[in-house]
């Protein structure tokens, strides 16, 4: 047992643990939290692997930054109102998932446990260490013959050597990926904006009011002078219902059958399906 | 106990339990979580490889060559699963940004984020 | 002269495309004028051939081109005229043009697309029939045979707006494919019997390998002739109208009139009678086919004959009378006597198609009215029309001088001769109703002449008023044919040494036929001449003075009204065979058309339907079950790259 065994033994057992309480939770900020969990077990594996970069984008990006994300829209959606915390599947969903996860598990553990890498040395095995780079040659002040050579590589798994082997060998991917997320920004942007009508994140009860202001493409939330010169029925002015719970309503009602007016019964029968 | 098996052992049994919550939970959230933890396990399965094949340039070690004489990459371009896993984290992010604008999209006219209940597109 | 020879069924198939195409665009004379062109000069080509005939003596035959090669059988389109067929082809083309320009004017009132139409239809029927005649195989006479049916259903159904009209064409036509089954099967039996002899079906040959199997002492192939000789008669009773086929002919009468003169008297339902004298050697050589013939002929002669005495309507009367003397063809081609046969066609085609047309003249001045009852004292405004129509008459009751008188008493005489050698009593017998039956014919003619052209006017006197003779388009031809009925049967006078021409003319094809003795030549024309004579002016008489004359009473007044009903057979034969048949075609409907298919079709139809209602059930909506579906794919998908399952 070295120390590289012991080290990935804890990490494995964190992150199986950590995502099967990902998949079980039933309030989807515990989920998003035990991901960050597996996925920061995932990033010391990485670094075990002599993945020293990807390990640290694991923790920036994945992390740091898709996690967050998450959190943010979670925060968005007002988290612990019935809306997200839903219940459980029926058992036999539940079970018929397990039964494929496992079919999934075996076929490809059966495709990883081959005969040839069935008894590979550990990666602490000396057979299997990576060979060092190299040492970089001091550069002279004497006029270079031609083409100055590449330097040689550096050592594996660091960030010099992923760059060198990014920009110059695969620069297309690189490339190709910007324009992958620049499509993906201006996705985003267009399928997230707030249009008119859409229910504030500010005129629901509870927490986030105020962080409806601070979203992309938010608006100002109806006025009740605006709803009523909508055509919204006075009695939904007088109804004495909460004042944000009304303007949910009738956007709501609005989004469904338009400009209009439905009466106040079918209203709050259109809130409840 | 830290080889390439175990390694890969233990990027199947990630694989298989994103794959479940993909399959039983409701809640859009958690499918993309899942979904996202399936995506981590792959990375690591290119990651194991990666390893493996970059430990076996030394003199002592050609097994890995041995095991897989057509892998010809290792030579040309052994930084290929580093690369990859780069691009595949980018690609998932990507997907995930693209993925949540649309449950907060669907959230803002339905009002829920259950998968059962945005089942108009039956047949 | 192979030109000339296939000009003769060509100019009117001309015609035929000409007229059939483009003829609705054309004036009337100019279409009258193409569809005449044709039988003219047909008629001028045969002449010119029948002249080089009596030049040479020998046939007028070429091959155009090979028609079917297949196996052992070789057909070549090959057109024939020998001195049989020169006779009919003058006949045919020569009467023929003359109705067709009788037609002209008669069928005037049509429309132009009636018009052409009805023109297009008699010059296909005119190159059809030319091609029967000229035909040199069998199959090429079918091939006429064919057509010649095929314009027969056209021109009755003519004026196919009439159901009634539509209904009698349709009868005709199916009446007719029965016997060309018969005709069919017996064209597969001479090939089964001859068909590994070379040219198997030339009908020269068929005659030749007969005779053949029968000099070689061929019992078998002998014996077999005989199914394959009744089989060509029934074809034969189809298209010639004898029992029991002939039920198609007294309904033709609602066709034009002209088309009932060229078709159903003068020319088509002469085919059988040719088709037999063509194989003449068939039959003789056939054990016992001859006799059959003769019987069959007598039977529909008398048979027709007592029909037509009850009958009312002008046409019928006369359709009745050509079914009688069609038998009369038969018994003389089954006396033996082949030679007297043709003879009699050829007169009859004469006094025939004068008698039709003139019963056309009549009808069109008398408003298409054709019931003799409603007839009467048409002499004093159709002068001219009677005095052709007696003629007729004269001719068609065997009255000497004239032409009928010297072929049926020719074909009497052959019966009588035939019992005279000691062939049998049945020709006696046969000889005897020949007598009764010419008797009959003398009566009925008389009194249709009578009720219709004598006495005093029955219908409504305006009608009787309105009555005139027709143009000279329709005059001339029936003058023509007045002629002709007296002259035509100058060919071929007995007893008198020397001016039995037309026998003469066609001994190379039939051998001689002496008769037994002048004695007995002698009583049979005196006795002819007495009962027709007698009979004639019996049905004159006793019409004269009551014109509703009948007879009710006793035996021969059941008789009598039974004759009016036609025996019935019509009714029989829908009893028998035609509901039967559409009881049969009905439930075949029922349980095949729409039980089977139309049912397989919807159940497939159907079972499309319910699968795709059942396998959309899977599109649920649900985005974890498409999850499922998709991880379930992706699990086989591995386990067969991973060698886990599959072959």
């Amino acid at each position: 047992m070295s120390a590289s065994d012991i080290v990935f033994l804890a990490a494995s057992i964190v992150a199986v643990g950590a995502s099967a309480l990902v998949v079980t939770r039933r309030n989807p900020i515990y989920s998003t939290l035990f991901m960050m969990a597996a996925l920061a077990a995932l990033a010391v594996i990485f670094v075990a692997l002599e993945a020293a970069f990807l390990g640290a984008i694991q923790i920036l990006l994945y992390a740091g930054a898709i996690m967050v994300l998450f959190v943010f829209v979670i925060m968005l959606l007002n988290p612990g109102t019935q809306e997200l915390s839903l219940p459980r599947a029926p058992a036999w969903q539940r079970g018929s998932a397990f039964v494929m996860a496992a079919a999934l598990l075996v076929v490809l553990a059966s495709a990883f446990y081959r005969g040839d890498i069935k008894d590979a040395p550990a990666f602490s095995d000396p057979t299997l260490a990576v060979p060092a780079p190299p040492p970089r040659p001091v550069p002279t002040l004497e006029a270079a013959p031609g083409e100055p050579p590449p330097p040689p590589p550096a050592e594996f798994g660091t960030t010099e050597r992923f760059a060198d082997s990014m920009y110059r060998d695969h620069l297309v991917a690189f490339e190709a990926i910007s324009l992958v997320i620049l499509a993906a920004i201006a996705g985003v942007v267009v399928l997230a904006k707030r249009r008119l009508g859409d229910i504030p994140a500010s005129a629901r009860g509870g927490v986030g009011a105020g962080a409806g202001g601070s979203m992309v493409g938010a608006g100002s939330p109806p006025s009740e002078a605006d709803l009523v010169a909508g055509g919204a029925p006075a009695e939904i002015a007088e109804a004495g219902l909460p004042r944000g719970a009304r303007d949910v309503q009738l956007a709501a009602a609005r989004l469904r059958y338009g400009h209009g007016g439905p009466s106040a019964a079918s209203v709050g029968e259109t809130h409840k399906s | 106990m830290f080889n390439l098996t175990n390694c890969l052992i233990l990027s199947a049994v990630l694989f298989a339990i994103g794959a479940y919550g993909v399959l039983a939970r409701r809640n859009l959230l958690v499918v993309l979580m899942s979904v996202e933890l399936m995506l981590n396990a792959a990375n690591l399965t290119l990651l194991s490889f990666s390893r493996w094949f970059a430990g076996g340039g030394a003199p002592g070690g050609s097994t890995a060559l041995a095991a897989w004489p057509s892998a010809t990459w290792v030579t040309r371009a052994p930084d290929a699963g580093h690369i990859f896993v780069l691009i595949s984290m980018a690609i998932a992010a990507c997907e995930v940004a693209v993925g949540l604008a649309l449950l907060i999209a669907l959230f803002r006219v339905r009002q829920t984020v259950s998968t059962a209940e945005v089942a108009e597109l039956r047949g | 002269m192979e030109k000339v020879l296939l000009l003769i069924p060509l100019a009117p198939f001309l015609g035929f495309l000409v007229n059939g195409l483009i003829g609705r665009k054309l004036p009337k004379p100019l279409v009258g004028f193409i569809a005449c062109f044709g039988p003219v000069l047909a008629f001028y080509c045969a002449v010119a051939i029948f002249s080089e005939i009596l030049r040479t003596g020998e046939p007028v035959a070429h091959s155009y081109y090979t028609w079917i090669q297949a196996g052992d059988l070789t057909l070549p389109f090959r057109l024939l005229i020998d001195r049989l067929s020169i006779v009919l082809v003058l006949v045919v083309t020569g009467v023929g043009s003359l109705i067709h320009i009788y037609s002209t004017l008669y069928m005037e009132h049509e429309d132009a697309w009636g018009y052409a139409r009805y023109f297009a239809y008699l010059n296909l029927f005119m190159a059809s029939m030319l091609v029967l005649i000229t035909g040199s195989s069998i199959v090429m006479l079918f091939i006429g045979w064919e057509g010649v049916g095929l314009c027969s259903y056209l021109l009755i159904g003519f004026w196919y707006t009439n159901p009634d009209y539509a209904n009698a064409g349709k009868k005709a036509f199916v009446v007719n494919r029965i016997g060309d089954l018969g005709f069919v099967l017996g064209v597969f039996t001479i090939w089964y019997l001859f068909h590994d002899r070379p040219e198997a079906l030339e009908l020269a040959n068929i005659n030749k390998y007969a005779q053949a199997a029968l000099d070689n002492g061929e019992l078998a192939t002998v014996a077999a002739l005989t199914p394959a000789a009744l089989l060509l008669l029934l074809g034969a009773t189809g298209k010639s109208a004898q029992i029991p086929l002939y039920v198609w002919l007294p309904d033709a009468m609602a066709g034009p009139t002209p088309v009932s003169a060229l078709i159903h008297a003068a020319t088509m339902v002469t085919a059988g009678v040719y088709m037999t004298a063509r194989l003449h050697v068939l039959f003789e050589i056939a054990p016992h086919a001859l006799v059959v013939v003769a019987c069959v002929g007598m039977a529909t002669a008398f048979l027709a004959a007592t029909m037509a005495v009850p009958e009312n309507d002008l046409k019928k009367v006369l359709a009745y009378s050509t079914i009688s003397q069609l038998g009369y063809m038969f018994v003389g081609v089954g006396s033996g006597a082949f030679g007297a046969g043709v003879f009699h066609l050829m007169t009859h085609a004469f006094f025939k198609a004068l008698l039709f047309l003139g019963a056309g003249a009549v009808l069109h001045a008398f408003d298409n009215v054709g019931d003799i009852r409603q007839m009467g004292g048409l002499r004093e405004k159709m002068p001219r029309t009677a005095l052709i129509f007696f003629v007729g008459c004269l001719a068609l009751a065997g009255i000497p001088p004239f032409a009928g008188f010297f072929s049926k008493d020719e074909i009497l005489f052959g019966l009588l001769n035939n019992f005279l050698h000691g062939h049998g009593p049945v020709w006696l017998i046969l000889y005897v109703a020949g007598v009764i039956t010419a008797a009959l014919t003398a009566f009925y003619t008389f009194r249709l002449f009578t009720l219709a052209f004598l006495g005093s006017p029955r219908g409504p006197i305006e009608r009787h008023d309105h009555a005139h003779d027709a143009g000279p388009a329709m005059m001339i031809p029936l003058f023509i044919l007045a002629g002709l009925s007296l002259v035509g049967g100058w060919v071929n006078v007995p007893l008198i040494p020397g001016a039995q021409n037309f026998s003469h003319y066609l001994e190379p094809i039939f051998g001689a036929h002496g008769p037994a003795s002048h004695a007995a030549e002698a009583f049979g024309l005196a006795l002819s001449t007495a009962v027709a004579v007698s009979c004639a002016y019996a049905g004159y008489s006793v019409h004269l003075r009551n014109p509703t004359f009948s007879i009710r009473e006793g035996l021969a007044g059941a008789w009598y009204q039974l004759a009016g009903v036609k025996y019935r057979v019509d009714e029989a034969y829908e009893r028998v065979f035609v509901q039967p048949i559409m009881a049969g075609a009905a439930a075949l409907w029922e349980f095949v058309d729409v039980g089977v298919i139309d049912w397989a079709v919807n159940a497939a139809a159907s079972a499309a339907s319910a699968t795709s209602e059942r396998v959309r059930r899977i599109q649920v909506g649900l985005v974890n079950q498409y999850a499922f579906y998709l991880a379930g794919g992706a699990v086989i998908v591995v386990m067969f790259v991973l060698g886990l399952v599959g072959e």
